[in-house]
Order: structure tokens, then C-alpha cells, then sequence
């Protein structure tokens, strides 16, 4: 049996009394590939953070790694490049370097000082995203698709597991986000990196990720990217209108 | 002109000067880009009640001023999480010590001078005592940032994703913030209520207006502030003007220039 990686069951929350997701259950095996697709305000974002203890839920649970999360200790394992990540001021002075350094605290501890690995891993990171040349530049500085590479060259430098994504594309260019589907493909597939990626467009994701779940208030998980536009199960279509409906 | 050092007075004033010149800075760089610049007039409003209550009480009244805005910090870091917005927050328990010390006042029948040195801050009165304070806090102030500072750069920049990262992000909070009220009541002394968030602020944003990378901001932040404190203590003496406004003013000065330069080299 494969390995669970993220566990999510009956998962409920309400935000000033407005349901916001209801009864979610979700599993997300190692090697995972998951696109998680809705409209705005649909929970995506919400549903990610509960997974990341960055909120409470209202009721149910959620494991990582097997285990419960308010006991997780291993967050290093998982990497995360939040929705509006490259939507910082961009006058904060913090070099591409010191932003990628930043993957290595979880796994250094408090107190620690990077030492010669941290540092060759974290230029590890910057040449995997194609960013080594600019390590000495202010982050501020750069584009919006040169930004988010080095976000998720931070997410790697922790040696991630697992990846969590939101709405990575945002705010980057067509032509960048093909070239940007086939990296997080060598990811998943050389790597082994477990992937969730959560997004409002369906344009792209439907085709590159391994598995497709839809989501409105619930979860319609296994919305198969073949049957997305041919027969879908009634539920499936309901979120589906509500996608082209945006 | 270094003759004015020979003085004792002199010597403790430069000392405590260029520690609380290089605590001010380091703080003061973590609070700019936390978009908390006024949490330094906030806290040193709240001393000033902590300081008319030691009056008051004939205690020192640095330590009723650190009780009372280490008290505050913690409350304010507390609010600020609620419904209530971070800038409230701050006027809130501004106002709470500004009540405090206006109301003990007038039941001690009015000014007093020793109160003024705290408005306006007195650096050629700083005794062996104020000396010993500063050194201490400031050694524990430098120490603590030097300890957690890629922490404390890390929720600085993106709070959600240090939280993600396992970083106690609430805890590192709430020291940043109880490191800010002990820093802003051990200058009061030297820059006074009044001008004591200048210093935590001004150096600051001189320096980014040139820094690449967050070390370079602290750096040169830190060189500025000391540099003003100099300045300022010298022209203070030579001209017979106030310690604290001058301090402030060479310190406005270079952010000044430094604005200038960057702009007419970014001209050409």
C-alpha cells in the first residue's frame, strides 16, 4: 500500500458563521502529483493552510507523515510557496541568497549557524531553479517569474518531501508557466518529490498533474482530467460549472 | 577638539552613546520592515508613565519604565493578534501611559526637572548607574538578535512561511517586541521620550535607501547611528544645544544626503 503522506478526514470550517468547507476528506499518497482546482473562494487556500497548521479547523483531523499534526515535528519535510509569496514590499533588502538560506533554518534548529552543506545545498537549490547567477541580487528586484523560482528554490532547499504550491502561476507569463509544469514534472518523477498544487486556472494544470481534484465548499476528489470534459459524475460537474462560471 | 573627552561626564556620555547608537539600530532594523515604526514613540510614551510613577514613588525610575513598557510590548503583541489592528494597538497603550503619567504629575503638583531629562533626554547626566544599565540591557538586547537572527530575519520578511518552517514565530514575536521596549527605556535617558523612536527609525531607513541584503542594512544602519551620536555629541557641546535633538538632527541630515546621492547617482 502506498504511503500516506497527508491524511485529511472530516475536515469542517466556517469563517463568521459562512461555511467555508465542508466535510473534507482527502489522502495524498507519497509520489503524488495532486492538482486541487476551484474558483475563488472556493476553500483551496484554506484547505492548504489547515494542512500547514496555519489554521484551525472547526472539526475533523489531519495527519502528516502519519502523524497527528499537532504532534508533526518534521516540518522541514515540507516545502511551501504560499499565494502571494512574490507579493512582498519590494524595497525589503534581502538578497536571492539570503532568501534561499532561509529553506535551511527548519532543518538547522534554533540557534545554529548554516554551515559549508547548508550552503552548498542552498546553491544546489538556486542552480535547480536556474537562478545561481542572480544570488547576489535583491530579491525585490527581479520579475514576477523570477521571484516565484526563487521561492520554490527556497521550498527545495529544505530537501522537501512534500511541495505545496498556491496558485503558483500567478502573475507569470504563458510561456513561462509550460516550462514551469515541466520542471515541477522532473521533480515529481526524478526527485520523487510528492506535489500538491492548488490553482483557479484550469487552463494548464488539467493536463500536467497526475491526479485532479475539484473543489467548492467540498471535495470531489479523482475528477479525472479525461473525464473533466466528457462524462463526469454529477457532483464533479457541479464544480466544474462553477469553474467556467468565474 | 578630542580634549572634551578628557571630561568623565564626556567619556560616559560617548559610551553609553555608541551603545545605545548600535542597540537602536539593530533593533530598529526588524521594526522598520515589520512596518512597526511607530511601536518606538508608542513605547517611549508608556516609559514616560512608568518614569513619572518611579518619580512619584522616589524609586529609579528606569525600572518602573521597564516595567511598564515590557508589560505594554507583551499587551500590544497580544492585541495585535486579535480583531484590533497593530497601529490601534499602539495608540492604545500610548495613550494609557500618557494618561498615566499626566494624571501622576498633577498629584505631584506639576514639572518636575528630573522629568524634563526624561522628556528630552540628558546624556551629560548619565551617572555610573545609567552606565552600568546600559551595558547590561544592551549586551542582552545584542546577544538575544545575534542568537535568533536568522529567525528573526526569516518572520521578518514572511511570517506564514516561518510559521510553515516550524519557527516559533509568536514567541520570537513577543521577545522582538520586549527587546524593543528595553531598548527604547534604556535611550530614553540619552535622546529623551520625545526623539527616542528617531533614533530606532531614521538610521534605518538611511541605510535602505543603499543596502543589498539585510546584513548590509543592519551594518550600515549601525554606522550611521554611531556616527550621529558622535556628531551630535560633539556639535552639542561645541554649539550649547540639546544632546537628543542634536543626535536626531546629524541623523536626519544623512538621511538626507544619502537620498540625495542615490538620487542624482541614479540620474546618471
Amino acid at each position: 500500500m502506498d504511503e500516506k503522506i497527508i491524511e485529511i478526514t472530516n475536515i469542517n470550517f466556517d469563517s463568521e458563521g459562512i461555511s467555508v468547507l465542508e466535510d473534507i476528506n482527502l489522502v495524498i499518497s507519497r509520489g503524488d502529483f495532486l492538482g486541487i482546482i476551484g474558483p475563488n473562494g472556493s476553500g483551496k487556500t484554506t484547505l492548504l493552510k489547515i494542512m500547514l497548521r496555519l489554521i484551525k479547523p472547526k472539526s475533523g483531523t489531519v495527519k502528516l507523515f502519519g502523524e497527528d499534526i499537532h504532534q508533526f515535528k518534521d516540518w522541514h519535510k515540507i516545502g511551501y510557496v504560499a499565494q502571494h509569496a512574490i507579493n512582498f514590499d519590494p524595497n525589503f533588502p534581502l538578497s536571492v541568497f539570503e532568501v534561499v538560506s532561509m529553506g535551511r533554518f527548519s532543518k538547522k534548529g534554533l540557534l545554529k549557524k548554516l554551515d559549508k552543506k547548508d550552503f552548498e545545498i542552498i546553491e544546489y537549490a538556486l542552480e535547480t531553479v536556474g537562478m545561481k547567477e542572480y544570488r547576489n541580487k535583491r530579491i525585490g528586484a527581479l520579475s514576477g517569474g523570477e521571484k516565484q523560482r526563487v521561492f520554490i528554490a527556497r521550498a527545495l532547499a529544505s530537501e522537501p518531501e512534500l511541495l505545496i504550491l498556491d496558485e503558483p502561476t500567478a502573475g507569470v507569463d504563458v510561456r513561462v508557466q509550460k516550462e514551469f509544469y515541466d520542471f515541477l514534472e522532473r521533480l515529481n518523477k526524478e526527485r520523487k518529490i510528492t506535489l500538491v498544487l492548488v490553482t483557479h486556472d484550469i487552463g494548464t494544470v488539467t493536463s500536467r498533474v497526475g491526479k485532479l481534484a475539484c473543489m467548492n465548499k467540498k471535495l470531489f476528489p479523482e475528477c479525472h482530467p479525461a473525464e473533466f470534459f466528457t462524462g463526469v459524475p454529477i457532483e464533479g460537474m457541479k464544480a466544474i460549472h462553477h469553474l467556467h462560471g468565474e | 577638539m578630542l580634549e572634551i573627552f578628557q571630561y568623565g561626564f564626556m567619556q560616559r556620555a560617548l559610551a553609553a552613546g555608541m551603545m545605545i547608537a548600535i542597540i537602536c539600530s539593530a533593533v530598529g532594523t526588524f521594526i522598520v520592515l515589520k512596518r512597526l515604526s511607530m511601536i518606538g514613540d508608542g513605547l517611549a510614551h508608556i516609559a514616560l508613565g512608568g518614569v513619572a510613577l518611579g518619580l512619584f514613588l522616589n524609586v529609579y525610575p528606569v525600572i518602573s519604565a521597564l516595567l511598564f513598557s515590557v508589560v505594554s510590548a507583551l499587551g500590544i503583541s497580544r492585541l495585535r493578534k486579535t480583531e484590533v489592528r497593530g497601529d490601534v494597538a499602539i495608540a492604545i497603550f500610548f495613550s494609557a501611559g500618557l494618561a498615566v503619567a499626566v494624571i501622576l504629575l498633577s498629584l505631584a503638583n506639576g514639572f518636575n526637572v528630573n522629568l524634563f531629562s526624561y522628556l528630552f533626554g540628558s546624556i551629560l547626566t548619565v551617572d555610573e548607574t545609567d552606565l552600568q544599565i546600559i551595558l547590561v540591557l544592551g549586551t542582552l538586547t545584542v546577544g538575544a538578535i545575534i542568537l535568533f537572527y536568522k529567525e528573526l530575519v526569516y518572520l521578518t520578511f514572511d511570517e506564514e512561511s516561518a510559521m510553515v518552517s516550524g519557527i516559533p514565530v509568536d514567541k520570537l514575536n513577543n521577545a522582538l517586541f520586549v527587546l524593543t521596549a528595553i531598548t527604547v527605556v534604556i535611550s530614553i535617558k540619552i535622546v529623551g521620550v520625545l526623539l527616542v523612536s528617531s533614533l530606532l527609525v531614521v538610521p534605518t531607513a538611511t541605510s535602505l535607501l543603499i543596502a543589498g541584503n539585510f546584513k548590509e542594512t543592519i551594518l550600515f544602519s549601525i554606522m550611521f547611528a554611531v556616527f550621529s551620536v558622535a556628531a551630535g555629541l560633539i556639535s552639542s557641546y561645541y554649539f550649547n544645544i540639546a544632546t537628543g535633538g542634536a543626535i536626531v538632527f546629524v541623523t536626519i541630515i544623512l538621511f538626507v544626503m544619502v537620498l540625495f546621492y542615490k538620487n542624482t547617482k541614479g540620474v546618471s
